[in-house]
């Protein structure tokens, strides 16, 4: 029996049997790895990772400073219409003080 | 997803190693296609003895198309989405492992590439992947 396995094993060669053993090693790895992930997924949810939140984090800040930079635009808007207002109000004074004396 | 590079890289999120590995997949396979295989590839001794080198690329490139397709449509196959993805790193992770096994064999005078580290950490994140997509594959809805 010995002598029959030693022959097989010669004719096979020795690399071809740690190959084998590797890619089932890794197969075997594979699926525990699948196993895990289906137990843990039944666990719940995990707390959300904070890394993942720094990508919405990140767009919030965007958008802050977004509308910070609308409302400065707005701010000078206003402004510029307070003084075209001011202007015709100091014209239509002067129309009225005219008339007046005339 | 917007074809931006801040775009992408929302997108594939966490995910930009199993992108990196379906590119790598896709880069060898069309190497094999370009230059083939009777050329010095050291690395595929071990597949080539059970499988030709057509049929070793045309693994590579379908194995990285179908990989990165998942990783683009994500979040819109909630259900084999996720399946697909490690499926896929875990064939990586068998390729890998055996283009490893060949490079370490190799007599130090033949052994002219500096890849056997790079299929040595390509398997493990492999593995790493097969979890990660179907552990976290509730977040948000969409593979993580």
């Amino acid at each position: 029996m010995e002598g029959a396995s030693e022959k097989a094993f010669g004719a096979l060669g020795q690399f071809p049997i740690i190959q084998a053993a590797v890619a089932i090693l890794i197969l075997l790895g594979g699926v525990y790895m699948i196993f895990k992930a289906y137990m843990d997924k039944s666990k719940g949810p995990d707390p959300m990772p904070q890394w993942l939140m720094m990508g919405p984090l990140h767009d919030m800040m965007e958008a802050v400073h977004d509308i910070a930079e609308e409302s400065r635009k707005s701010n000078d808007l206003l402004k510029e219409c307070r003084d075209a207002l001011l202007a015709c109000k100091s014209a239509l004074e002067l129309i009225r003080n005219e008339s007046r004396l005339r | 997803m917007t074809c931006s590079l801040r775009g992408i890289l929302i997108h594939f999120n966490n995910r930009i190693s199993e992108v990196a590995a379906a590119c790598v997949m896709l880069g060898i396979g069309v190497q094999i296609i370009a230059a083939p295989v009777p050329t010095d590839y050291h690395a595929l001794d071990m597949l080539l003895v059970y499988i030709s080198g057509d049929m070793v690329a045309a693994g590579f490139i379908l194995g990285g198309a179908i990989r990165m397709a998942a990783l683009i449509a994500n979040g819109h196959w909630p259900k084999y989405g996720p399946w697909i993805r490690s499926i896929g790193a875990l064939a990586g992770a068998l390729l890998w492992s055996q283009m490893f096994l060949s490079l370490i064999v190799l007599p130090a005078e033949k052994l002219t590439s500096l890849n056997a580290p790079f299929c040595l950490v390509f398997t493990c994140v492999e593995l790493l992947s097969v979890y990660r997509a179907l552990a976290m594959r509730d977040h948000y809805g969409r593979g993580v």
